[in-house]
């Protein structure tokens, strides 16, 4: 079945080989979003500025933990990490605390996280739709949550 | 437009053309029926097949003006029953794919197969994986490949679209 994937390359590779961060950079992928980060800690670890945390997955970092609207995940010693002189947030030690699966690539310097469980629960529950966000043919990004106060039908049809 | 699955992902859906209904609160009211607008017939004697319903549109619309007090609107338990559940490997598999797509995108062939192939191992049933994948054959999404990976997913005697819930 690969094989056949691999049969046709000029079907499938109408791009330039190019480079995915400048050097030194690393790249988050998560929720449809890429995010580049200038700088990362050192080690198989994915260790982020605190003040990045937000861009990627919309927790910030408080007093009481790492939140996300009222979820608060209680920060220690293997969330926040000094290395360096300077203080990191462990980023896949968070993931592996929420449940979150996560496949990096540490060659290129790529971390792909899959939604976080906990942020589905509401869905899974309660029924509730998920705030999910993603960019139309023109660009826009639509957000489920501008839904709100309509009735919404969610058709997928052919999205390969 | 959707090349990384979001929707499917975020929905549970596992192929086209699927649907979830919202209403203005934000409540899930349906979710992941195969939903075709109308019944499609093809051919004649031996060779017809069909596929689709005529029901599906009635119950849409009958939504859409009556709201909650459709006899088509499900309660939150139904719905939520109804959600497909997503092992962490299932998940994992979103992830990989995804990563795929980047080196894809970034012109890296050999990188792109690693992580699809590796989706495609950690979520073998995926048909947005290898429908996605099968585009870039000559065969086409809808090919002889597709075909045969349905058929033993059906004669497995396993849910292909979630058995539509509505009476005609």
């Amino acid at each position: 079945m690969a094989e056949a994937f691999m049969a046709y390359p000029e079907l499938r590779n109408p791009f330039d080989a190019k480079p995915i961060h400048p050097e030194g950079s690393a790249t988050v992928l998560y929720q449809g979003k890429t995010i580049t980060l200038s700088e990362t800690g050192s080690g198989d670890e994915l260790l982020i500025n605190p003040k990045d945390l937000g861009q990627i997955n919309g927790f910030e970092i408080k007093p009481e933990g790492a939140c996300f609207r009222e979820l608060c995940i209680p920060l220690n010693d293997q969330l926040l990490v000094e290395q360096d002189g300077k203080q990191w947030f462990n980023l896949t030690a968070f993931a592996s605390l929420l449940g979150q699966p996560f496949v990096a690539d540490h060659e290129a310097g790529v971390w792909s996280f899959a939604e976080i469980p906990a942020k589905r629960e509401n869905m899974m529950l309660n029924a509730q739709a998920p705030d999910l966000e993603i960019t139309d043919r023109k660009g826009k990004v639509i957000r489920m949550s501008d839904l709100k106060g309509k009735k919404a039908l969610i058709v997928t049809w052919s999205s390969w | 437009m959707d090349e990384n699955h979001l929707i499917s992902s975020a929905f549970n859906f596992v192929n086209v053309p699927s649907a979830a209904w919202i209403d203005e609160t934000g409540q899930i009211v349906r979710i992941d029926e195969g939903t075709y607008s109308m019944l499609h017939s093809f051919g004649e004697g031996e060779q017809a097949i069909s596929f689709g319903t005529n029901v599906y549109e009635p119950a849409l619309k009958d939504w859409v003006a009556k709201g909650a007090d459709s006899e088509y609107v499900q309660s939150a338990a139904t719905v939520a029953g109804n959600i497909r559940q997503h092992t962490a490997d299932q998940q994992k598999a979103d992830a990989a794919f995804r990563l795929g797509n980047l080196f894809r995108r970034h012109g890296q062939e050999a990188k792109a197969d690693e992580y699809w192939e590796m989706a495609r191992a950690l979520n073998p049933d995926s048909v947005n994986f290898i429908r996605q994948n099968l585009t870039l054959t000559e065969e086409g999404s809808a090919g002889e490949t597709f075909r045969e990976m349905m058929g033993e997913y059906v004669s497995a005697g396993r849910d292909y679209y979630r058995p539509l819930d509505i009476k005609p």
